[in-house]
C-alpha cells in the first residue's frame, strides 16, 4: 500500500511539483490544501500518514496548523517546509512535534531521503 | 506533396490559385447585401456558418457585372481570409512541374505570370488581394 | 528534475502573487496600520521568492527576497509603512513582471535589477516634511528627496483621518481576496481561453439552428414539432447562460491597474485624492474588460486632472481638502454599469454650449434646443476640446470622443451627470456578454441591419405632423428635448424611404453624445443573434460589427450607428 500524503502549501505551484514529486516516488497525494485552517480541516477528513506543511500561509500560519494537528493526532507525521533564514521558526516547529524539515527550494533527492527517513522511523 | 494550382477563367483570359489557398468550389449561392459596401461587393454568403463576402472578380477587375446564376464560386483559405471569388469558370487542377517558366505580374494585383501547355495563368495570391480590396474598403467610410 | 513543465503554472501564479501586492501596497497606503494587509505583502514576497528558487530565476529571486526583507521590519521591527516603502514594493513589482515577460519569452531578463535590490535593503524614511497645516500641497519639483515628494496621493497617514473622515475606506477587501483565491483553486480547474472561445462558439451556433428549427416550423405548424423546439430553446438559453458565466471574469482583474494609474495621477498633479473601487466582484466577459482598460483610464485621467479641484480651491469652497474620486461596478440585470464619479468642480452646461458654439461644432439654434443633459454630452463631439485647454472648464471632454465610441462599439452607451460644484459622473452601460446580443432589426432598402437593444433608447412610429424643423433640419420632441432625425438610408447610401401611409418608424439611439432619432424603412423586431465576426477584407469596412444568421437562414450585419453617422 502506498504511503498516504497531504501537501500544504498556499502556492499552487508548491503544491503541484510536491505533488508530481511525491506521486513519482510512490506515495498517494489523498489532499492538499492552501492555508493552514484547510489543512486542518483536511487532515481531519483524510487522515494521511504523512504531511508536509508549508510555514507562511494566510489565515493560520504552518506552526499554528502543526499544533492543532497535533491535537487531534499525537502522532502525526509532520515534515515541515520552510525556507533559508526561517531557523527561528524550526525551532518552535520541533517543539510542537515536527518531525522533520525540508528546506525550500526543494532539492529533490534531499526530500525522498528526508521523507523516507520520517516514514521508517 | 507537390504544389498544385487551381486554374480558372475570367473574361477569357486564364487565372490561378495555389491550390491551399482555396477552401472550395461552389456552385453561386444566395447573398445578401452588405451595406456600404462598392458594388464589386456582391453580399454575404454563408460558408459553413462563416460570414463570407462575396466579390465579383469580373467586376472588380472593370470586365462587367457577372451574369446571374452562372459561373463558379471560389472559396479561400478561411484561415486567412473571409472572401469568395465569383469567377466564370475552374479549368482544372495541375501540379505545379506543368508549369513551363514564370515571370514577373503586372506589379498589382496578379503576382506572377505562368506560362504552362495550355496557356498563360496570372497568379493570384489571397495576401495580395485582400490588400487590394481592402484598401477600397478603408475609403468607402 | 524537469522544471520546464512547470513554467507557464509558475507564470501565472506568480502574477497573481503581483496582483496581490500592487493591490495590497495601494490599500496600506491609506491604511498604512493594517496588518492583514501587512501580512499579504510579506506572504506574497516570500511565495514569490520560493517560487522563482524554484525555478532557478535568480534575478527574480534576489528582488523578491529584498522585498520580503523590507516588508519584514515593517511587520517586525516598527519599520513605518510609508510613500517611501511604498514606492520600492511598487517598483520592485514591476521590475520582476518584467523579467516575467522575459522569462515567458523563453530569454534570460533583460533588464537588470541594478541598485533596486539595495535600496530595497537599506531603505530609511526620510524626517517628516516640515509642512504646516496652512501650507498649500508641495508640488514635485519643490521637494528635494525623491523619498518624500508628495504623500498626497492617498495623504500621509497622520493627516488623512482629520481631513476627510466621511472618506475613509471600510476595512478595505483587497488583503483578503489573495487567501480566497488560493482556496478555489483547489476546486477548480484551469481551462485555457480557446476552449471557452470555441464553447461560447458552440452554443452560438445551437442557438441559430435552434432560430432555424423555429422558421421552419412556422411553415409546418407541427404541435410536437414546435413543443420540442421550445424545449430545445430553454436549455439552450441555460446553456448559453451557464456558458457565459464560464467566461466572465471578475473586474478585479482589471482593476489593479486602475489602483495603479490614479496613483500616479495623483502624485504627478500634486493633488489630495481618495480613489476607490467598488464593485470588484462583478463579472464580464473578459473580451469586454480588455477593452473597457483604455476608456475607464480615459475617464479617471479626466476626473483626476481636470474634475478635481487644487485642496486650497476646495477648502475656499468649504469641502474636503481631500477629494474623492470613485469607480463603481454594478450589475443590472443582464447589463454592467461601469461609473467614474468625482466630488470635483462638475462641469457647468452653459459654458459647454457657449464653447461648442465658439468652436463651430453647433448653431446659436441648436443651442437653444440643447437641454442640460445634452449640452453635457457635447463633450463627446469630436473636437469639442483639445489638450491646449486642458485647464478650462471644458477640457474636460478630453478623449471623451474616443471614450464614446469605443463603448458603442462594445454595444454600450455612455451617460454624463453632472452638478456644478459638486462633482461629475460618467456611466457606461455594458452588456454583460458580447457574443451573443439581442438586437433590434430593421430594414432600410435591400438591407437588413441589426442594432444592439442597448444602443436603442426607445422605438417610435411617428406620425408626420409630430415632426418639425429647427434651422432647416428635421426634429421631434422627447421629453422636452428636440431630437434631430436622421435617415439611416442615407447614412448607408440608399435612396430616402417613403412613408405612404405617414407613419415614420424610427429608434432613438445616442450618437455623438446626442440622443437622435434614426428613421428607418421598417422596424422588424427584436431578435437574438449569435454575431460572428467578419474576417478579412469585411472587417476593414467602416461601420460594421459583424454578421449573423437570422432563423430563416438569411445574413444580417450588426450596424455601429456612431460609426455611420
Amino acid at each position: 500500500m502506498a504511503t498516504t500524503v497531504m501537501v500544504v502549501d498556499d502556492s499552487l505551484f508548491m503544491r503541484k511539483m510536491l505533488r508530481d514529486l511525491l506521486e513519482g516516488q510512490g506515495y498517494q497525494v489523498v489532499a492538499e490544501a492552501a492555508d493552514g485552517n484547510e489543512a486542518v480541516a483536511r487532515f481531519r477528513e483524510s487522515s494521511p500518514e504523512l504531511v508536509t506543511l508549508d510555514i507562511v500561509m494566510p489565515n493560520k500560519s504552518g506552526i499554528e496548523a502543526l499544533a492543532e494537528i497535533m491535537a487531534l493526532d499525537p502522532a502525526a507525521r509532520v515534515v515541515m517546509c520552510s525556507a533559508v533564514g526561517q531557523e527561528s521558526m524550526t525551532q518552535a516547529a520541533s517543539e510542537a512535534g515536527a518531525r522533520a524539515f525540508i528546506l525550500k527550494p526543494f532539492n529533490p533527492e534531499h526530500v525522498v531521503q528526508v521523507l523516507r527517513d520520517v516514514c521508517g522511523g | 506533396m507537390e504544389e498544385r494550382l487551381l486554374l480558372f477563367t475570367l473574361h477569357g483570359k486564364g487565372y490561378a490559385f495555389e491550390l491551399q489557398e482555396v477552401a472550395e468550389v461552389m456552385e453561386p449561392l444566395e447573398s445578401y447585401p452588405i451595406p456600404k459596401a462598392p458594388p464589386h461587393f456582391v453580399g454575404l454568403i454563408n460558408f459553413h456558418g462563416a460570414l463570407t463576402a462575396l466579390v465579383d472578380l469580373r467586376l472588380y477587375l472593370g470586365q462587367g457585372r457577372q451574369t446571374r446564376n452562372q459561373g463558379k464560386v471560389l472559396v479561400l483559405d478561411t484561415r486567412l481570409a473571409g472572401l469568395a471569388l465569383w469567377v466564370d469558370g475552374v479549368q482544372s487542377v495541375v501540379p505545379a512541374s506543368t508549369v513551363l517558366a514564370r515571370s514577373a505580374g503586372d506589379g498589382g494585383l496578379w503576382d506572377e505570370v505562368l506560362e504552362t501547355a495550355q496557356g498563360a495563368y496570372r497568379l493570384l495570391r489571397v495576401g495580395t488581394l485582400l490588400d487590394s480590396l481592402e484598401k477600397g474598403l478603408a475609403g468607402s467610410a | 528534475m524537469d522544471m520546464s513543465q512547470y513554467r507557464s503554472l509558475f507564470l501565472s501564479e506568480a502574477r497573481e502573487y503581483l496582483r496581490a501586492i500592487n493591490e495590497t501596497v495601494v490599500g496600506l497606503e491609506e491604511r498604512p496600520e493594517d496588518r492583514a494587509g501587512i501580512d499579504t505583502l510579506f506572504r506574497g514576497a516570500h511565495s514569490l521568492k520560493g517560487m522563482a528558487a524554484s525555478m532557478e530565476y535568480g534575478d527574480v529571486v534576489e528582488v523578491a527576497h529584498r522585498m520580503e526583507d523590507l516588508m519584514l521590519r515593517v511587520r517586525d521591527q516598527g519599520l513605518v509603512f510609508d510613500s517611501g516603502v511604498a514606492d520600492l514594493l511598487l517598483e520592485g513589482s514591476d521590475l520582476i513582471e518584467r523579467m516575467l515577460v522575459d522569462l515567458e519569452a523563453g530569454r534570460e531578463p533583460r533588464t537588470p535589477a541594478g541598485d533596486l535590490p539595495e535600496r530595497l535593503a537599506s531603505y530609511t524614511p526620510a524626517p517628516p516634511a516640515p509642512r504646516s497645516a496652512a501650507e498649500p500641497v508641495p508640488t514635485p519639483s519643490a521637494q528635494p528627496s525623491p523619498a518624500t515628494a508628495v504623500a498626497s496621493a492617498a495623504a500621509a497617514p497622520a493627516a488623512a483621518p482629520a481631513a476627510a473622515p466621511a472618506a475613509e475606506p471600510s476595512p478595505g477587501p483587497a488583503p483578503a481576496e489573495p487567501e480566497r483565491a488560493k482556496e478555489l483553486e483547489v476546486t477548480s480547474v484551469r481551462v485555457k481561453t480557446e476552449l471557452l472561445d470555441h464553447l461560447a462558439n458552440l452554443t452560438g451556433e445551437l442557438i441559430t439552428n435552434k432560430n432555424r428549427l423555429l422558421s421552419i416550423n412556422r411553415d409546418l405548424s407541427s404541435p410536437q414539432l414546435g413543443e420540442a423546439v421550445g424545449e430545445t430553446a430553454k436549455l439552450l438559453r441555460a446553456l448559453h447562460d451557464e456558458v457565459m458565466k464560464v467566461r466572465l471574469m471578475p473586474f478585479e482583474a482589471i482593476a489593479d491597474r486602475f489602483q495603479r494609474s490614479v496613483r500616479a495621477l495623483a502624485k504627478k498633479s500634486g493633488k489630495e485624492l481618495h480613489f476607490e473601487i467598488v464593485g470588484r466582484e462583478i463579472g464580464l466577459d473578459r473580451s469586454i474588460l480588455e477593452s473597457l482598460v483604455d476608456p475607464i483610464n480615459h475617464m479617471l485621467r479626466n476626473a483626476v486632472d481636470h474634475g478635481m479641484e487644487e485642496s486650497s480651491d476646495r477648502v475656499a469652497a468649504g469641502k474636503p481638502a481631500r477629494g474623492v474620486v470613485r469607480l463603481s461596478v454594478a450589475r443590472d440585470r443582464d447589463r454592467v454599469l461601469v461609473t467614474v464619479s468625482d466630488d470635483g468642480r462638475g462641469m457647468v452646461p452653459e459654458r459647454m454650449i457657449a464653447s461648442a458654439i465658439r468652436k463651430g461644432l453647433i448653431s446659436p439654434e441648436e443651442a437653444g434646443q440643447l437641454s442640460p443633459r445634452q449640452a453635457l454630452m457635447l463633450s463627446c463631439i469630436p473636437g469639442f476640446s483639445t489638450a491646449r485647454e486642458v485647464t478650462d472648464v471644458s477640457g474636460r471632454g478630453v478623449g471623451m470622443d474616443a471614450v464614446n465610441a469605443s463603448i458603442q462599439k462594445l454595444g454600450g452607451t455612455l451617460a454624463i451627470e453632472s452638478e456644478p460644484g459638486k462633482g461629475t459622473s460618467f456611466t457606461l452601460t455594458l452588456p454583460m456578454t458580447i457574443a451573443i446580443i439581442h438586437a433590434l432589426v430593421v430594414q432600410c432598402g435591400p438591407i437588413k441591419g441589426a442594432v444592439p437593444v442597448t444602443a436603442v433608447l426607445r422605438t417610435f412610429e411617428l406620425r408626420r405632423h409630430q415632426m418639425a424643423t429647427v434651422g432647416n433640419r428635421p426634429v421631434f420632441h422627447l421629453d422636452d428635448e428636440a431630437l434631430p432625425l436622421l435617415s439611416l438610408n442615407r447614412a448607408l447610401g440608399l435612396p430616402l424611404g417613403r412613408f405612404p401611409d405617414g407613419i415614420v418608424p424610427l429608434f432613438v439611439t445616442e450618437a455623438k453624445g446626442r440622443r437622435v432619432g434614426i428613421v428607418v424603412d421598417r422596424l422588424l423586431g427584436q431578435h437574438e443573434l449569435y454575431i460572428k465576426p467578419l474576417g478579412r477584407p469585411l472587417s476593414k469596412l467602416p461601420g460594421l460589427g459583424g454578421g449573423a444568421v437570422l432563423g430563416d437562414g438569411e445574413l444580417i450585419t450588426l450596424l455601429d450607428i456612431a460609426d455611420l453617422l
